[in-house]
């Protein structure tokens, strides 16, 4: 499923993205559009099989809600961060409080946005980080 | 807040003799929050038409907290109203609660009024609430909007719901029985499947009708009579089976039964249920997944019949549309095969024929005179004919792909033309496409990062989608007519008049035009991809240039990428059909339609508010109208609150001061240098010094003023200008200012004081005369100047609005007198603007002369 290959055979890897979001748009709409950018995606939309998935494959980026049944988004990205320091967290929420977002930059997030944001807002910030972070992957 | 602290107890004991005294600050305080309040409902409209562009991503709890937070708000209105009016609005509130109700009803996907009708008209799915889709199932769904929407020719007829089949099967009692032959099935009786169902069969068809369905059938076909104006019509019954399970890959085959008589319409249905219950791939499904609909439309006598399909499903790479027709009804295209004319078909306007294989026709299927059909054979000398000429294949695959465009999906469609060579849609069915998913991921992506990028990120989205086409460009009236279908519209502005050519337009580009208005909306109802406000990247395009637009992500591509536009087609899920979607554009009906337009009409009362902008346009009148009611009943009074401003400019403003004491003795008037509100001063020393205000009329010609007119009315024209009165609330440090002048409503807010941090102006601007497009320019024009002078810059459709907060109070006099400056430029700059360089020179203009009148004590303005 995973492709690590370019068409013209290059080793480099596609940036692998998580993303957690337990309402199915928004996964449904930041999938397709990740692929497109040459992205490598998968979406979960219930914590804990997303936590299963991190034990397996260390993700590059992962983009998670905060607020959802089970195990929280915080929780969650604390998890992340401890079993892999060098995945680049982003935060969306539509419950964007101050609280919410100092206690994410403390965890080391990479950015914290609230809900309703553009598509091309988020692409760009992966874009950004891709350049910054992940230059070894294409 | 400081402007009503330490009031003095002023008590309008004059006003309601027998009432108890109520505070003069706190009517105005009432006054004052519902101007504030109604600024914030507008921008929450705005903000829910932004996330239907597809640009935004968000969620139900957007939803949720956007749709609270208006209901809140409108509460608040309401009692603040009641305030004002010293009595309760209980007919408003009653309103108020029948629209949250149904609001309600619609988040929660539970309607009150849950009874599904028998019957259904195509034009009624407009207005229906949600339940159209489990009542019809998809293939009706589309077949409506075909007909509603995209306003092609679709035959006479109505929809039978899924309420009478499970009507039905109680009724009969059917419901156990069919749950017993299924587990006989299940079971593995020895019988074959045909046996088993044979009983089955016969007590379906031995069934009988609540006479409630029987007399809501006869009075549908007694209105298709009407309409033909005959009581001969005879149906085309297709039966349309929906399982509820997400992704169940059975699809029930439904087979078409032609010219079918009246007299036998509720029999052939009986048929139609027993094919499909009688089926054993549905004992996997449980009865309450499975539903029956049908649609009964009238017999078409064709000449012609066929299929398209708007890309090849094997192939779909080749880019091409397959055209299928034989002489005839379409019911015999089935039997047709070895006798059908195939043609294939470039995808790209102007649709040239790229091969055409013409087979010998031997025979026909027509209508029988006492129902039912019959083959006919066809004379020899026509037999090898091609069943289609040219123009009627183009005809064909421009009206196809407009279909496909709005369905963002390959379609089948099945057609016919009449005797008379009228296209009738008969049927739409998405199209399954080989290799629709992982496959198209690896060439787009590759694709996209070796297309040559012409733009990307610069203007605003209002209408997701991917285009690929030709441009077009759009200057003048003759341009638009001659527009070829399939180009993509690009132009310097938006115009209402584009949407004569919206449903050709594969896409649309302009270099300036307002996201919320007439050309967003339509290019939203057509899903036509659309970016607006691109600036001058717009004008780089020239006639006859192929570009690919991806609006989703705000991007347009040099050259046709055609895995784009492939890898578009073949998405999973589509925003359109996202339930959320679908549920934001639902509410929208409730919350920002507009029917309360003239406040001299009969309906304009609380039970005649419809929507929550109904209502809160009913209480932002009545407000007024209250304050100036007020003005008139001090007006012989000691203390007069509310006093006309004199000055050289006719700007017929009334002050009303929250002073933390109302002098005694003041007349009804006021003088300009006796206004003692820092805002207001520096507002009218910017009209002023800027010599802006100009006193010669100009002309305003009469299509503009008609097409302003006859625009969809908007709230932008509901300001204090039908009572006559312009009204500023003042205090040493406040104004707010709702000023009409001419057909531009201004409202400013303002505080400056000595502390940086308490300061804030918040200026808004919208309505106007004249024509879209100079509205357009009008709103560059005060986006530009503000964000010149460090304003944040916000535009919805015709409202613009620019804030700035925490600046020394020099600077921010300034700025008011910039404002000042911009009232009287503005105030016939619509009339005056007429091209984008006449606006970049009006801009320097305004610059030049402002610098020198916003210079305060000495300091240099900072823009």
């Amino acid at each position: 499923m995973v492709n690590n290959m370019t068409n013209s055979g290059s080793n480099l890897k596609k940036l692998q993205i998580l993303i957690l979001d337990d309402e199915p748009i928004v996964c449904k709409r930041l999938k397709p559009a990740f692929l497109k950018a040459g992205y490598e995606v998968e979406t979960f939309t219930d914590s804990a099989n997303a936590m299963a998935r991190t034990l397996d494959k260390n993700f590059d980026i992962v983009i998670t809600d905060l607020k959802m049944e089970g195990m929280s988004g915080m929780e969650f990205l604390t998890e992340v961060k401890k079993q892999s320091p060098r995945t680049e967290i982003i935060v969306i929420t539509g419950f964007a409080t101050l609280e919410a977002s100092k206690e994410s930059f403390q965890k080391g997030v990479f950015n914290f946005v609230a809900k309703p944001f553009k598509l091309t807002d988020i692409l760009e910030m992966v874009k950004q980080l891709k350049n910054e972070r992940f230059k070894n992957v294409i | 807040m400081k402007l009503t602290a330490g009031l003095h107890a002023e008590y309008l004991s004059f006003w309601r003799k027998k009432k108890p005294a109520v505070l003069f600050s706190t009517l105005f305080k009432k006054f004052r929050s519902i101007l504030e309040r109604n600024i914030r409902i507008m921008e929450l409209m705005a903000d829910i038409g932004d996330k239907l562009s597809g640009e935004y991503i968000f969620d139900r709890q957007y939803i949720y907290t956007i749709t609270e937070e208006l209901n809140n708000l409108l509460r608040q209105h309401i009692s603040d109203l009641g305030d004002l009016e010293q009595h309760k609005n209980t007919e408003l509130f009653n309103s108020f609660e029948r629209i949250h109700n149904r609001i309600r009803e619609e988040i929660s996907g539970k309607y009150a009024v849950s009874e599904i009708p028998f019957t259904r008209f195509p034009e009624e799915l407009l207005t229906a609430p949600n339940h159209t889709l489990d009542e019809l199932g998809n293939e009706n769904i589309i077949m409506g909007e075909i007909q509603n929407i995209l306003k092609l020719p679709v035959p006479d007829g109505f929809f039978i719901t899924t309420s009478v089949f499970s009507d039905f099967m109680k009724y009969n009692g059917l419901v156990p029985h069919v749950r017993e032959y299924f587990d006989r099935l299940e079971k593995g009786e020895e019988k074959p499947a045909d046996k088993v169902f044979k009983d089955l069969r016969a007590m379906i068809l031995n069934g009988e009708f609540p006479k409630p369905i029987v007399w809501d059938i006869s009075a549908a076909t007694e209105n298709i009579n009407r309409k033909a104006g005959h009581d001969l019509v005879s149906y085309a019954i297709r039966g349309c089976a929906s399982i509820k399970e997400k992704g169940s890959a059975f699809k029930p085959q439904c087979k078409t039964f032609l010219n079918v008589p009246q007299r036998e319409t509720l029999n052939v249905y009986k048929e139609i249920l027993a094919d499909l219950l009688c089926s054993p791939e549905l004992k996997h499904y449980p009865e309450k997944d499975f539903a029956v609909s049908a649609s009964f439309f009238s017999m078409i006598d064709s000449g012609i019949s066929g299929f398209i399909r708007t890309l090849d499903p094997e192939y779909p790479e080749k880019e091409t549309i397959t055209v299928g027709a034989t002489f005839g009804l379409g019911g015999g295209l089935k039997d047709a095969i070895g006798n059908l004319d195939h043609y294939i078909v470039s995808r790209d306007p102007p649709h040239h024929v790229l091969s055409m294989e013409v087979t010998r026709k031997d025979r026909m299927l027509t209508l029988r005179r006492e129902g039912g059909t019959i083959w006919m054979n066809i004379p020899h000398y026509t037999c090898r004919a091609p069943s289609l000429k040219p123009s009627r294949i183009k005809y064909l695959a421009e009206t196809a792909i407009m279909i496909e465009r709005y369905f963002k999906r390959p379609l089948e469609i099945m057609w016919c033309f009449d005797r008379k060579e009228n296209l009738f849609i008969l049927r739409t069915n998405l199209l399954s496409i080989r290799n629709s998913n992982s496959n198209v991921i690896l060439p787009v992506e590759a694709a996209i990062r070796n297309a040559k990028v012409l733009f990307s990120g610069k203007g605003t989205v209002v209408q997701g989608g991917i285009a690929t086409g030709k441009v077009y460009v759009v200057r003048n009236d003759e341009d638009l007519e001659r527009f070829p279908t399939g180009s993509i519209l690009v132009s310097s502005q938006t115009s209402p008049r584009f949407s004569r050519v919206i449903r050709k337009a594969k896409g649309i580009l302009t270099g300036i035009g307002s996201p919320t208005g007439h050309l967003a909306a339509m290019a939203r109802e057509f899903r036509v991809p659309t970016i607006l406000n691109c600036g001058t990247a717009a004008k780089e395009l020239k006639t006859g240039d192929e570009i690919t637009i991806d609006a989703a992500c705000n991007v347009v591509y040099c050259g046709a990428v055609m895995e784009l536009q492939r890898y578009g087609l073949m998405q999973e899920d589509l925003f359109e059909e996202s339930e959320e979607y679908l549920l934001l554009r639902r509410l929208l009906k409730h919350i920002s339609a507009l029917n309360l337009i003239d406040p001299y009409s009969r309906n304009f009362t609380p039970a005649g508010c419809r929507t929550y902008h109904d209502i809160m346009r009913y209480i932002h009148e009545k407000a007024v109208q209250k304050v100036i009611d007020l003005s008139k009943t001090y007006k012989h009074r000691r203390h007069v609150p509310v006093r006309r401003l004199e000055t050289d400019i006719p700007l017929g403003i009334f002050i009303a001061e929250i002073a933390e004491e109302i002098k005694p003795g003041v007349g009804s008037r006021i003088r300009e240098e006796e206004v003692n509100s820092v805002p207001m001063r520096a507002l009218l020393q910017g009209l002023h010094e800027s010599g802006m205000w100009s006193t010669k009329p100009l002309s305003v010609d009469m299509g503009s003023f008609m097409s302003s007119l006859t625009k969809t009315f908007s709230y932008s024209l509901s300001g204090p200008n039908h009572t006559g009165m312009n009204l500023a609330l003042i205090s040493e440090e406040y104004m707010n200012l709702n000023l009409r002048l001419g057909y531009h409503y201004t409202i400013i807010d303002a505080f400056i004081g000595d502390r940086s941090e308490d300061n804030r102006i918040s200026f808004r601007f919208f309505g106007g005369v004249t024509d879209f497009s100079r509205r357009s320019m009008r709103v560059k024009f005060i986006g530009t100047i503000l964000e010149r002078f460090d304003f944040r810059v916000e535009s919805h459709g015709d409202l613009i609005i620019g804030r700035i907060k925490k600046a020394a109070k020099s600077r921010m006099i300034g700025k008011m007198k910039l404002i000042g400056g911009l009232i009287g430029y503005t105030r016939q700059l619509d009339v005056q603007i007429g091209s984008q360089n006449s606006l970049s020179s009006r801009v320097e203009d305004f610059i030049n002369i402002i610098e020198r009148t916003m210079e305060v004590d000495g300091e240099q303005h900072d823009k």
